[in-house]
């Protein structure tokens, strides 16, 4: 009997020097607690690089939320110029249709939202952290601190910019401006806020980009690659939302800086497609997607490709207007980029080139996301100035500086006054079919849309074949989600 | 298992004794009882009838008397003086089998059980021909809920026991497998080898689970060998399987062009601003605009495309049909399903053994749909000597699944795929009448739809689905789950001092799934990077210590029990997958050369630790009592409020024991029984759900490690409790009928939430413990042996359960008031059920315009609400409660009947009440996509003014009329005809001739016939109401031969 005694008390024993004190404890191995990630400065440009990540990833399983250039696409459908023709799998139809931002359940919408203030609150927690780093204050890492801050700043603008346009109402030049606009964030927080006014937001974003390049002007940091933000594209930011806030010698002179340094891409060249970075002086800012972070269906260039296996491939084409088809000239590059495929005229190729875009066969889905480039900003400058009145020369320069690239037998302008900035504003459309502007440009100008006569197949429009200027349905719902977890949110006009 | 052989052969010869022998049978039927327990009183000597009823064994000379014993069969005592042969006849016990109930941490009996256990035997088990046991649960054991069973070959079910018992946390309960919590996947266990099935579902059964028992629990037993018997079983299934539940009335090619021609014309009025005349002319027209165009070009008949549908909408009375392919027919197949199960079991007093292997193969009712598995286990059991006794198994099994995507909108789902394709796609290209285009070689040309394949086919491109055809990618691609599983579990028990006993377990579950899923390199999908292949491989592991303590003595009349115990459990789920695309050879393998598309791996780990305590205590097997405390450390909360404390109390009473009942005849056994305690739950899907994270998984900047913020910190994020009052009657009366009454109270607090933040926040949402919700209801179970007589017998056995599920504290607001959490359908708030649909209100078809009508509140100046009218605007309608999923009533009849060696069972399972969303039919309800497959019931449409019709107009993009609302919700009422088993046992003259104990042949048919509302409707999908694409459920007729030697 003794013997039991002993086996038991030696089993007893093990069980109690069995567990130890961290048995209990866990940790993921797919994510990094707050506290190791935010207490250096390494750490916070981790963070920030998951915010250039966000701007590429696919948002669920969605083939229709692949970041950046998704909403960019969606700017380009709710215009006139930018358009399919067949519903395909039915990926941006609803867009195209008018129906998906005013439709507080659907999905897509709530990308949009949430894609911006995902943004926003990465930003938040970065700047609210970046100064308490251990490392901050060593020297070497002071500029380092700067750079990542003034980035941070910069996404936070670009989102509220961004959200500003879509959920607001137009911002009205001169105006108070003291319509409802989007809640303002700019700290880390649970509680949700109520929508400041459109004034105030736009308030918000120029301080940030203010703020943003007074750090990116005192830094000695340099980016990594062209994936992340920097003192021109933060300027090129503020030229934009200066144009759109009326602000013309503003936008004029950020334009004029932003572009510093980049010279347009050589008219030979042009034909060569706006997939590839490298190679490109034009490219601003941008995403350089690698193999394994592509995001194959779910893509810009599967929704813009004729070519390569996509949805484009697969008959839902992106095709140009007539409008600004036939606006450019035979010896414009940018038209030629436009083709008839299968039967179907003007199919847009400018981004895979207008060689068509020869699979190697290993590097289909892998391209390059254009987010700014100089060219955007000649644009902005000769609006600009032709905004401003009196100085139509140097307007008519700026347009010829670009306009001449792409065309060789453009001939500088002669117009003047309101006759040239309908020029300026031709050529805009022109140049920036697909970049994602189209609808800003409508609302931020107070313009109608009108389809009719520029080609579409009227049947798939639905009912959005013409809205008058200033009509509801240019103002996106809020999200059913957000209206329902936030008791301070007020809904737009139904 | 040698070992265990060894020990039956071992036998003592000791001086001074006397052998007796002798032969013991039953008074029913005079038959030998093999396994009889005979013991000489008083002492520890002991021995079993073989299989012939025969024994011997050798007595001191101080031996008076010898026991016979044998499980129902009432126990004799008899005196051996002068004696050496002594046969016996044992007498069954026809009051009460007093049933062995699988509890936690042990077994009790039916009559001393404080609880509410149902328990499912073998025998109903094996009758459902399925691969996991959670099948064979429906409608057989009261409370439970059973769902989700699909028809993939392999496939598992989910199971709720009385009602719901978390919003965000799990709802399903703990398995636990032979004593330890069990991780692996049930269709890794062979339901051959289950001797039971005990579902828990009340506090005192399921509280010493503690964190983990707040859901039931079920407890799965598997064979052990029997004392005495020897005994190999063959057994051997065939079957077939077919679909169980028809596809949905779907139009024709005729009324498809008619319909599509007047929701395009519709479109072209009402959304283009055509004249009728003018919208009429195009549609019918051949332009890009005309009907056949916008069909992607597809025109089936024998006409020219502008001669197809006139300006009346009418079909050409001429046009003749040149093809119609049915891609559901061509996509289905008879599926064999094989069955083969052989098992070895027996033992004697010192030991048993249990083995036995099974093989499964089964296909399923769509082509390129399998499953295969192997399984084994061997258990053996020893006394090893007068203070240890030591038990273990080990089990094994071996699948391999091959099928698809089988649920959501994917085109490479064949059930989306087939069910939305409009019928006049065909899967190969043809001629101008209608012949199949053959390729150089012979061979059929598919029509792909559209792409770039050489099966593209000209001039088609097809609107729904295009560049997709299942029937010639689907036997190219592949999407298999091969799963090798090994469970152990190992004990020794110790009894010292007398009245204690120490018992000791080690278990541990092993799972590695290896996934593959390609897409061919030559087609559809993959064809433009040349094929993808991702390989995923899973390792899960478990690990289970146990140590418990218990003592248990009488004195007198008093009957004292005591368990201790400690319990560690570990669990490590390790992940691995990898992409590659660019096959230039053709292979499903990462071969080197082919573009990396991505590569991921991760661990996470789950750890609990527990300290549990039980006290029972019976008077004179009259009063019992029982109580329970258990304190269990959870690794998914922050250690200050780890630890959660769970308890239950339970009592009864045996009236049947007291003698003014026992006086009354017809009342054989009477008890009332109560129990009350809490259990946790921490089961959210999320193992570090306190813990502020920024995931690093996917998200790299190109070769620039990234983060980004992925959830919440809650520090105080702790178990969600479940309080469960169960009171009950159990009865059996005139000896024939048996049955019990239980109501139940579950109280779920502290409800583990996953709370909606607003999105412009950041994060969306947070794991908090709010609000409360609970769970009321009856449960009732009745058996009546209609028949008993010596030949025929004739057993009905009835359940049926009825809950209320509510909601009744939600967290209170910034406004001060409860909030209210929309998700998907549904609303969570005060006073209404989880599953209450919260949806637009459907009011029917404006007569005048054929436009979709909902309802939508008026309010005056202040906001309050004065009425309702009706809206044509979707977004503008407002919302309410319409309905919920949650049935009235639910349960199963069996019936069991007998007549000599024949049987017959018949298992029917209904649901009353209750209603389901069913999205499917809402797909087939559109109003004119191209392409997609309209259900017949489209015919009832809205078409000229003053129509009176609940269908409005056809429309292209016309999306007001399909918005999300009551208009889905359909009646859930079902009743199944489950399974009905037939079998014949060879009498034993035979079987003996054959060298047999047992001979019996059998046929079974499962989910033979379904009344449900709506044809094609599968009401059992889930427990919320809501429906997908899922494998349609199989029916199997099966038959087979069991063979025991």
């Amino acid at each position: 009997m003794k013997k039991i005694y002993l086996i038991f008390i030696s089993i007893s024993l093990f069980i109690i020097s069995g567990c130890n004190k961290d048995y209990l404890e866990k940790v993921p191995t797919s994510s990094l607690a707050e506290k190791d990630l935010l207490a250096t400065v390494s750490g916070n440009q981790t963070l920030l690089q998951g915010i250039h990540r966000s701007t590429y990833i696919n948002y669920g399983s969605n083939h229709d939320r692949f970041g950046q250039k998704a909403i960019d696409m969606i700017n380009d459908l709710l215009g006139e110029d930018f358009f399919t023709d067949v519903r395909g799998y039915g990926w941006f139809i609803g867009w195209y249709q008018y129906i998906e931002h005013r439709n507080i359940t659907s999905g897509a919408l709530e990308f949009v939202w949430a894609y911006y203030y995902d943004l926003v609150d990465n930003a938040n927690i970065i700047l609210a952290n970046i100064d308490k780093t251990s490392d901050g204050a060593v020297a070497a890492n002071v500029p380092k601190v700067q750079f990542i801050k003034a980035q941070a700043l910069t996404y936070r603008a670009f989102s509220f910019y961004q959200l500003v346009q879509f959920y607001s109402d137009r911002y009205v030049i001169g105006g108070t401006n003291s319509h409802l606009g989007i809640p303002i964030y700019t700290v880390p927080t649970q509680v949700g806020a109520p929508r400041s006014t459109v004034a105030d937001v736009y308030t918000q974003i120029n301080a940030d980009l203010d703020a943003a390049i007074a750090l990116f002007t005192s830094s000695t940091a340099t980016r990594l690659n062209a994936s992340e933000i920097n003192l021109r594209v933060a300027q090129g930011i503020k030229a934009r939302v200066a144009l759109t806030t009326g602000q013309y010698a503003t936008a004029e002179t950020m334009a004029v800086a932003a572009r510093t340094g980049y010279s347009l891409i050589s008219t030979a060249n042009y034909g060569y497609g706006w997939n590839k970075a490298a190679g490109n002086s034009e490219w601003m800012w941008g995403a350089f997607l690698i193999d394994e972070q592509q995001t194959s269906y779910a893509s810009f260039f599967s929704h813009i490709d004729p070519y390569f296996g996509g949805y484009a491939s697969l008959g839902n084409h992106k095709i140009a207007s007539t409008a600004i088809f036939n606006y450019m000239s035979a010896t414009d590059e940018r038209k030629k980029t436009f083709k008839t495929i299968a039967g179907k005229p003007r199919v847009g190729m400018k981004y895979t080139g207008n060689g068509g875009f020869t699979n190697t066969g290993s590097s289909g889905w892998t391209n390059d996301y254009l987010y700014m480039k100089a060219g955007e900003m000649y644009l902005i400058e000769a609006e600009a100035i032709a905004r401003q009145g009196g100085r139509d020369a140097a307007a008519q320069t700026a347009l010829f500086n670009l306009v001449n690239k792409r065309d060789p037998s453009y001939v500088k302008s002669v117009l003047t006054g309101d006759p040239l900035l309908q020029e300026i504003l031709m050529q805009r459309r022109c140049e920036l079919w697909g970049d994602g502007f189209r609808f800003f440009d409508l609302k931020r100008m107070n313009l109608a849309l009108d389809r009719n006569g520029l080609g579409h197949t009227s049947s798939l429009w639905n009912a959005a074949g013409s809205f008058p200027a200033g009509d509801k349905n240019f103002v996106f719902l809020i999200p059913k989600q957000e209206m329902d977890a936030n008791p301070l949110m007020v809904q737009n006009p139904l | 298992m040698l070992f265990a052989l060894l020990l039956i052969t071992g036998s003592l010869a000791m001086a001074q004794t006397v052998q007796i022998t002798g032969t013991v049978t039953s008074s029913e039927d005079g038959l030998a009882l093999p396994g009889v327990n005979v013991s000489a009183k008083g002492t520890t000597i002991g021995a079993l009838t073989g299989v012939d009823g025969k024994y011997s064994i050798n007595l001191p000379a101080t031996v008076k008397t010898l026991t016979f014993s044998f499980i129902g069969f009432k126990a004799q005592d008899v005196d051996v003086s002068a004696k050496t042969k002594i046969d016996v006849v044992l007498v069954s016990d026809l009051i009460m089998v007093d049933e062995v109930v699988v509890i936690a941490y042990g077994t009790s009996t039916k009559s001393s059980f404080t609880g509410s256990a149902d328990q499912v035997k073998s025998d109903q088990l094996v009758k459902i021909q399925t691969a996991s046991a959670a099948k064979a649960l429906e409608g057989v054991a009261a409370g439970v809920q059973v769902t989700g069973g699909t028809g993939q070959p392999g496939s598992s079910a989910n199971i709720r026991i009385r009602g719901i018992g978390s919003v965000n946390a799990s709802s399903s309960p703990l398995y636990v497998v032979d004593g330890a919590p069990f991780d692996g996947s049930l269709n890794s266990i062979n339901t051959n080898d289950i001797e039971s099935i005990s579902v828990l579902k009340d506090a005192t059964s399921s509280a010493l689970y503690g964190a983990r028992g707040a859901n039931g629990v079920i407890i799965i037993t598997t064979k052990k060998g029997t004392p005495g018997k020897s005994t190999i079983n063959f057994k051997s299934t065939l079957g077939v399987v077919s679909r169980a539940i028809p596809e949905y009335d779907r139009l024709a090619p005729k009324e498809y062009y008619e319909l599509m021609w007047e929701g395009w014309r519709n479109a072209l009025v009402n959304a283009n601003g055509n004249t009728p005349a003018v919208a009429a002319a195009t549609a019918s027209g051949n332009t890009s605009s005309g009907i056949v165009s916008k069909l992607g070009g597809y025109n089936s008949y024998n006409v020219a495309n502008d001669l197809l549908v006139g300006l009346d909408g009418k079909l050409n009375p001429d046009a003749k049909l040149l093809y119609a392919d049915d891609w559901n027919k061509n996509l289905a197949q008879s599926g064999l399903r094989q069955n083969y199960d052989l098992s070895l079991s027996g033992g004697n007093d010192k030991g048993s053994y249990f083995a036995s292997v099974a093989y499964l193969n089964e296909e399923g009712t769509v082509k390129w749909s399998k499953y295969n598995r192997l399984t084994a286990r061997v258990g053996a059991d020893s006394k090893v000597n007068r203070w240890l006794k030591m038990d273990a198994s080990l089990s094994g099994s071996s699948s391999k699944q091959l099928g698809f995507v089988d649920g959501g909108t994917s085109t490479t789902n064949p059930f989306y795929f087939g069910r939305m394709m409009g019928p006049i796609y065909p899967i190969w290209q043809r001629d101008v009448d209608g012949n199949i285009i053959l390729d150089g070689n012979g061979n059929n040309m598919f029509d792909l739809g559209g792409g770039t394949s050489i099966y593209k086919w000209a001039g088609h491109t097809r609107p729904y689905a295009p560049n997709s055809n299942l029937m010639l990618t689907l036997p190219l691609d592949e999407r298999s789950t091969l799963l090798n599983t090994f469970s152990a579990r190992i004990g020794a028990e110790i009894s010292f001092l007398k009245d204690f006993k120490f018992r000791v377990t080690g278990n541990t579950d092993l799972s590695n799934y290896f996934y593959t899923t390609y897409q061919n390199h030559l087609y559809a999908d993959a064809e433009s990077v040349k094929g993808r292949s991702t390989k995923e491989y899973r390792f899960v592991k478990s690990y289970t210590v146990n140590e418990i303590l218990t003592w248990s003595k009488s004195f007198g009349s008093h009957n004292v029990s005591l368990l201790g115990g400690h319990e560690n459990y570990l669990y490590t789920w390790d992940n691995v997958s990898a992409t590659r695309t660019g096959f230039t050879i053709p292979t499903t393998q990462l071969v080197a050369g082919s573009v990396a598309e991505g590569s991921t791996s991760y661990e996470d780990q789950y750890s609990l630790e527990g300290y549990f305590f039980r006290g029972d205590y019976n008077f004179s097997d009259k009063y019992y009592f029982s109580g329970s405390y258990r304190t269990d450390g959870s690794s998914r909360f922050f250690t200050d409020v780890r630890w959660g404390s769970f308890w239950s109390l339970g009592g009864s009473w045996r009236m049947s024991q007291e003698s003014f009942i026992k006086s009354i005849s017809w009342i054989n056994e009477l008890k009332l029984k109560a129990s009350f305690g809490e259990q946790g739950n921490d089961n959210i899907n999320n193992y570090y759900g306190w813990q502020s994270l920024f995931s690093i998984s996917g998200r790299n900047n190109g070769n620039y490690n990234g983060a980004i913020h992925s959830q919440l910190e809650n520090k105080s994020l702790q178990w969600e409790k479940n309080a469960n009052l169960n009171i009950g009657v159990e009865f059996e009366v005139l000896k024939r009928i048996t049955g019990t009454i239980e109501y139940f109270v579950r109280n779920s607090s502290n409800l583990l939430f996953s709370v909606p933040l607003p999105q412009s926040t950041g994060i969306s949402t947070n794991w908090q413990n709010i609000g409360t919700m609970g769970n009321k209801g009856i449960e009732f179970t009745l058996g009546v042996d209609v028949l008993k007589t010596t030949n025929l017998k004739w057993n009905i056995e009835l359940n049926a359960t009825s809950y209320k599920n509510k909601i009744t504290k939600m967290p209170v607001g910034a406004d001060g008031k409860p909030q209210e959490i929309i998700s998907g359908a549904n609303k969570l708030s005060e006073g209404h059920s989880i599953y209450d649909f919260w949806l637009r209100d459907w009011a029917g078809v404006d007569r005048a315009d054929g436009s979709a009508l909902y309802y939508m509140d008026t309010k005056d100046a202040d906001g309050n609400i004065t009425g309702k009218e009706t809206t044509q605007d979707q977004n503008a309608a407002s919302y309410y409660y319409v309905g919920t999923s949650i049935p009235k009533i639910y349960g199963g009849i069996t019936n069991n009947l007998s007549y000599k060696g024949i049987e017959f069972s018949a298992l029917i399972t209904y649901s009353l009440g209750g209603k389901m969303y069913d999205s499917n039919w809402a797909s087939l309800m559109h109003t004119g996509a191209f392409g997609s497959a309209w259900s017949s019931d489209i015919l009832n449409r809205w078409q000229n003014p003053g129509d009176v019709t609940n269908v409005p107009r056809l429309q292209n993009s016309y999306t007001a009329a399909t918005a999300a609302s009551s208009r889905y919700l359909t009646d859930a009422t079902y009743v199944s005809l489950r399974n009905i088993t037939l079998s014949y046992t060879f009498p034993i003259s035979i079987s003996k001739a054959l060298d047999m104990s047992a001979l019996r042949v059998f046929a079974s048919g499962d989910n033979l016939a379904l009344f449900s509302k709506r044809k094609g409707m599968d009401p059992q999908q889930s427990f919320g109401g809501t429906a997908d694409f899922t494998y349609v459920p199989s029916r199997i007729m099966s038959f087979g031969v069991n063979l025991t030697f």
